[in-house]
């Protein structure tokens, strides 16, 4: 019997990547690849955990695990890897750095690993 | 202006002046906030922070102020060769404040520096940002 769940996840994987979703430019250090994202959550917090208060802008991406292809190996998202976004004539930058309290910089977006839902920062605005 | 700004001021004058293992700009603030894209360079900030007055004898009292220096900067990663820059740097503000007088306000003493956290780690997880605080206490001497 076929794997009706399976198969659904990577439909509607298709499908946002079809619809749902915008190229960006995903950069590990000279390597980079452009892939179609879909913008998740993207919230605003300002941190003051040693009275020297840090405002950040962070937004989540979500990729398709089989198009995250640097220097051509499939690769997962790591720290401090760049993805850069143009919106109209603005170009900015995130990096991958996950939310704290412990969670981690990324994690699968689905059960069957088909999508990754990767934690930026915004770092650069141009 | 009040001492405590005073005091703030001529730090900023003093470190400004000096030379150390790393460019950086420096400023004094009431409230330090930051955006990581400001934080691309390494940012000193000054800040007042207490004042304590106490009866030392029938005629003299000890007038004590102490101001904290926060030295940040996202970090493009947490390799020693770009974290040990800015410990370095830390050291060399309290070598450069601590048992000295301030050149632009000669009655304020050092008479104690703390630095902690040396770096918040908290700050390293969820911004990839160096913080480290310094909290120096200057006493009005005669």
């Amino acid at each position: 019997m076929s794997d009706m769940l399976g198969n659904a996840v990577a439909w509607l994987d298709g499908a946002r990547r079809i619809h749902l979703s915008r190229p960006v430019l995903y950069a590990r250090g000279d390597d980079s690849v452009e892939v179609q994202a879909g913008v998740g959550q993207t919230t605003f917090r300002l941190d003051d955990g040693t009275g020297a208060m840090i405002r950040t802008v962070q937004r989540d991406f979500l990729i398709s695990a089989a198009d995250l292809i640097l220097a051509d190996e499939t690769v997962l998202p790591q720290r401090y890897d760049r993805i850069t976004e143009s919106i109209g004539s603005r170009v900015y930058t995130y990096e991958v750095i996950g939310p704290g309290g412990g969670e981690p910089d990324w994690r699968w977006a689905d059960p069957y690993r088909t999508t990754l839902r990767v934690h930026t920062k915004q770092v650069d605005e141009s | 202006m009040a001492a405590v700004t005073d005091i703030a001021d001529a730090i900023v004058a003093q470190l400004e002046d000096g030379s150390f293992v790393v460019d950086f700009t420096i400023c004094r603030a009431y409230r330090p906030e930051y955006s990581l894209t400001q934080l691309k360079t390494v940012q000193v900030t000054v800040v007042p922070k207490t004042m304590e007055w106490t009866a030392a004898t029938k005629i003299r009292d000890n007038r004590q102020y102490t101001v904290d220096i926060a030295i940040q900067q996202k970090l493009a990663n947490e390799e020693a060769g770009t974290v040990d820059p800015l410990m370095l740097l830390a050291e060399q503000f309290c070598t450069v404040l601590f048992r000295h007088r301030l050149d632009a306000m000669e009655s304020a003493l050092c008479v104690e520096i703390a630095n902690e956290p040396i770096y918040s780690l908290e700050h390293l997880e969820e911004h990839a940002v160096f913080t480290s605080l310094l909290t120096a206490t200057y006493r009005l001497m005669g």
